[in-house]
């Protein structure tokens, strides 16, 4: 990344090499006093001299420039500037000072669909939603078979909209987004649509553009995306550059500047333990304001568990759906988790975190087999990967060292126990094993490339995680607050499953034990 | 793969707003005629009725005034209702195209806050979907105007440049209007109430010979007058009006044009920051 004393020195509309240059851009809105909203106000206040406006910059002196087939963060809290930002390179406000040089075509991901209209079809849809974004009939011709084909819409595409599901409107949009690979993206919150399934292929779809030299630029809440994805990063505050440079620094400086009243209201929440009946395929669209504080005595109220009784052999976590304190219970060298998983008959089976060390450095999750929505079968992921983050589903990419096997009936009948084990052996390096009964299910790597080398995690998470899932907590032993995520991208939808008799153990668990396990399934 | 050279976006770097804006609608002219093609299909696409929808409030509004002004009037107008009945098909375009031109970029503004397109598209778009109602309606009066036995006339060879009078001066004044729509919450429902008192003091359900002779010349002042007179003098009375009615009419499109489009225009950088 050039210093700002290059960018002065070369023109960006002239450097084939920077995708978008941003120099010195401020954004000044101009806000009434008070509210004029009609024509007789507005007179009024005329005659009377008494318009006063209130200056406000929403960006000042922002300079920055992005390499091509460079992935660039934005991050900041609700109100930093950063939706205004996005809004300069896609060309949509001026900036009031400054200027910006984007290189090719800009493609926003900004909100999936959103000039759908509900009573034409599918392929009408496609049509004027790729006129929005400035292709001609002929272009669309061509790429029509291949975005009903990424879209996986089938013989929906000739129904009108309003017989979509959500998560199919979203395919759609994001297929008809990305039909073409634009020089630049632009990604606002949007990824957390779709199944497990469908954003893998969106990821997949997003990194081969990148391969290809599109510069995309990311404007998240969530440090875990910023992290994952960009090499840059840009950090707002109040419309001021707080810093830039490299993402790990970046990061760092932002979750060490995290603000008490962010942990406020996000901590109860992650702890609510009851299971809400929503069943929304796709999350609500992110929130641009934070939900209000809840009242100081419940945050007084969340901590861990306390420590559960102790055997020689392994900790039992008794409760589901709760932090449990980790210290002295939890071996990143070698251990394991056992658990007995049921599926209940009615309710669709949702996405549910079974067992998360904090850290995401061993996680368990189920989600429902989005190859076939006709079939109830479902899939059962581990990982093992230290990336901190696990409650996207999103993030289900095999760039993450995991393992999913299906869960067909067959195997797994409905209403019925079946005992589920992950082993772990070796950090940084080590080999992980799931599972299923005395079966070995699945074996992958722990792959240190995801680690962040922090501190063993202080609080394991036990359970079917409740329905809203909102915000992240990552505490090192000594009590500070590493990362804390109030991420509104986390979701996960009611579930129809139940678990039994998780234990933890301090060793690697062989078939011999779980032989042992399965003699005493639960009452 | 590296495109030969992509179009670069300069900020600082930018020609005149209308310049700017007549390009990037040549650029666009893909979503103008996606967007006229949405807005007739959707108004058609689940009603039975189809294409009756369109006449049907002018038909209704026609039979009422025939029923109620005919004895009134009879003696001034020769065939009432295909006066009527032309001169609010003129009216209707106009009016449907000026509302909509404001509303559709009112409620495109979580679109418009999102992504680029030239902003004219909604008043463009206003103007084309008039257009093909027009035409509809046009054939229908046509069919009405046999059946009363008024018959056909050529002078209705006119009629395509009186509607493309008609347009360009609804256009322009939809581009003032969804400039000021922007700025004023209250501009739709205020000039929904202006558009009641306009028709009415626009000789539509009348003839402009029975206002008296002082006060004619304040109704001169009203463009509709000419717009709606040459649209329908050739086919309710199958002629064409003298040139001095077209001259005023083509000046006063020509210059609701230019002022909405250079109001339209050198507002429109701020468009973003205000829906």
């Amino acid at each position: 990344m050039p210093t700002e004393s290059d960018l002065n020195r070369r023109d960006p509309a002239l450097d084939d090499r920077i995708a978008v240059a941003v120099q010195d851009v401020s954004v000044q809105y101009r806000v009434p006093h008070e509210q004029v909203s009609g024509i007789k106000e507005f007179a009024i206040r005329w005659a009377k001299r008494q318009l006063k406006y209130e200056k406000f910059w929403a960006l000042r002196q922002i300079s920055f420039s992005v390499h091509r087939g460079e992935i660039f963060g934005v991050i900041g809290r609700n109100g930093s500037g950063k939706s205004t930002l996005l809004k300069v390179i896609a060309r949509v406000l001026i900036p009031t000072e400054g200027r910006v040089v984007i290189r090719g075509q800009v493609s926003p991901l900004l909100e999936l669909g959103a000039g759908f209209h509900p009573e034409l079809t599918g392929r009408e849809n496609i049509y004027f939603n790729s006129a929005i974004l400035g292709r001609t009939r002929q272009e669309v011709d061509a790429l029509l078979p291949e975005i009903i084909e990424f879209a996986e819409i089938g013989d929906f595409i000739d129904a009108p909209l309003r017989t979509y599901s959500t998560g199919m409107a979203a395919r759609l949009g994001f297929a008809v987004a990305t039909a073409v690979r634009p020089e630049v993206l632009l990604v606002d919150e949007v990824l957390s649509v779709g199944d497990a399934a469908f954003q893998k292929k969106c990821l997949d779809r997003m990194y081969s553009f990148q391969d290809e030299g599109t510069t995309v630029i990311i404007v998240s809440h969530s440090m875990a995306t910023i992290e994952t994805f960009c090499d840059q990063a840009l950090w707002l505050e109040r419309g001021h550059m707080k810093a830039l440079g490299k993402v790990d620094e970046v990061v760092r400086q932002y979750v060490q500047s995290a603000p008490q009243e962010g942990a406020t209201f996000a901590l109860p929440e992650m702890l609510a333990v009851a299971p809400a009946a929503s069943q929304d395929e796709t999350p609500p669209p992110p929130a641009e304001t934070p939900p209000p504080p809840p009242p100081a005595a419940v945050v007084a109220a969340v901590s861990a568990q306390p420590l559960p009784g102790k055997t020689p052999d392994y900790v039992s976590l008794p409760r589901s759906e709760a932090f449990y304190s980790a210290s002295g219970i939890f071996n990143v060298q070698h251990g394991a988790v056992s658990f007995w998983l049921k599926f209940g008959k009615d309710g669709p089976p949702g996405i549910a975190i079974l067992f998360h060390s904090d850290d995401s450095r061993y996680v368990v999750y189920t989600v429902q087999d989005a190859s076939d929505p006709s079939r109830p079968t479902r899939q059962l992921t581990a990982r093992a990967g230290g990336n901190r983050r696990v409650i996207d589903t999103f993030y289900g990419d095999a760039r993450f060292p995991e393992a999913t096997i299906t869960l067909d009936d067959a195997e797994f009948p409905l209403g019925e126990w079946r005992l589920v084990c992950l082993t772990w052996s070796g950090y940084p390096e080590g080999q992980a094993r799931l599972y299923l009964g005395t079966r070995l299910a699945a074996e992958f790597n722990y792959d240190r490339r995801h680690d962040n080398h922090f501190r063993l995690p202080v609080q394991i998470a036990v359970g079917i995680r409740p329905s809203e899932w909102i915000g992240e907590l990552i505490q090192a032993e000594d009590g500070t607050l590493i990362e804390l995520h109030p991420g509104n991208t986390h979701h996960i939808s009611a579930t129809a499953q139940e678990l039994a008799d998780v234990r933890l153990y301090r060793r690697i668990l062989g078939p011999d034990d779980l032989q042992a396990l399965l003699a005493e399934p639960p009452g | 793969m590296r495109s030969p050279s992509p179009e670069v976006y300069d900020s600082n770097r930018r020609r005149h707003p209308i310049v700017e804006e007549m390009a990037a609608l040549i650029r666009y002219k893909e979503l103008v005629r996606q967007s006229v093609a949405r807005a007739i299909k959707t108004r058609y696409k689940r009603s039975a009725l189809g294409v009756v929808w369109t006449m049907l409030n002018p038909l209704l509004t026609t039979l009422v005034l025939t029923l109620v002004f005919s004895t009134y009037f009879r003696g001034t107008i020769a065939n009432f209702p295909i006066y009527v009945l032309s001169g609010l098909t003129a009216w209707n375009f106009f009016s449907s195209v000026t509302h909509a031109a404001m509303s559709d970029m009112l409620m495109s503004g979580m679109l418009l806050g999102r992504i680029y397109m030239p902003k004219s598209i909604f008043a463009v778009s206003a103007t084309g979907v008039g257009l093909v109602n027009l035409a509809i309606s046009f054939g229908v009066l046509l069919v009405i105007s046999l059946i009363l036995g008024s018959g056909l006339h050529w002078s209705l060879l006119v009629t395509p440049l009186a509607a493309l009078l008609l347009a360009v001066f609804s256009l322009g004044l939809g581009l003032l209007l969804a400039t000021a729509a922007v700025y004023f919450a209250d501009m739709l429902p205020v000039y929904d109430v202006l558009l009641l008192i306009w028709m009415y003091a626009t000789p539509i359900i009348y003839s402009i010979d029975i206002i008296p002779t002082p006060i004619r010349s304040i109704f001169l002042l009203n463009p509709m007058y000419y717009f709606v007179e040459i649209f329908r003098a050739p086919i309710h009375s199958g002629t064409v009006p003298p040139w001095d009615v077209w001259a005023i009419a083509a000046a006063w499109a020509a210059g609701m044009f230019l002022l909405g489009a250079w109001v339209f225009t050198s507002r429109s950088n701020d468009y973003a920051y205000r829906i």
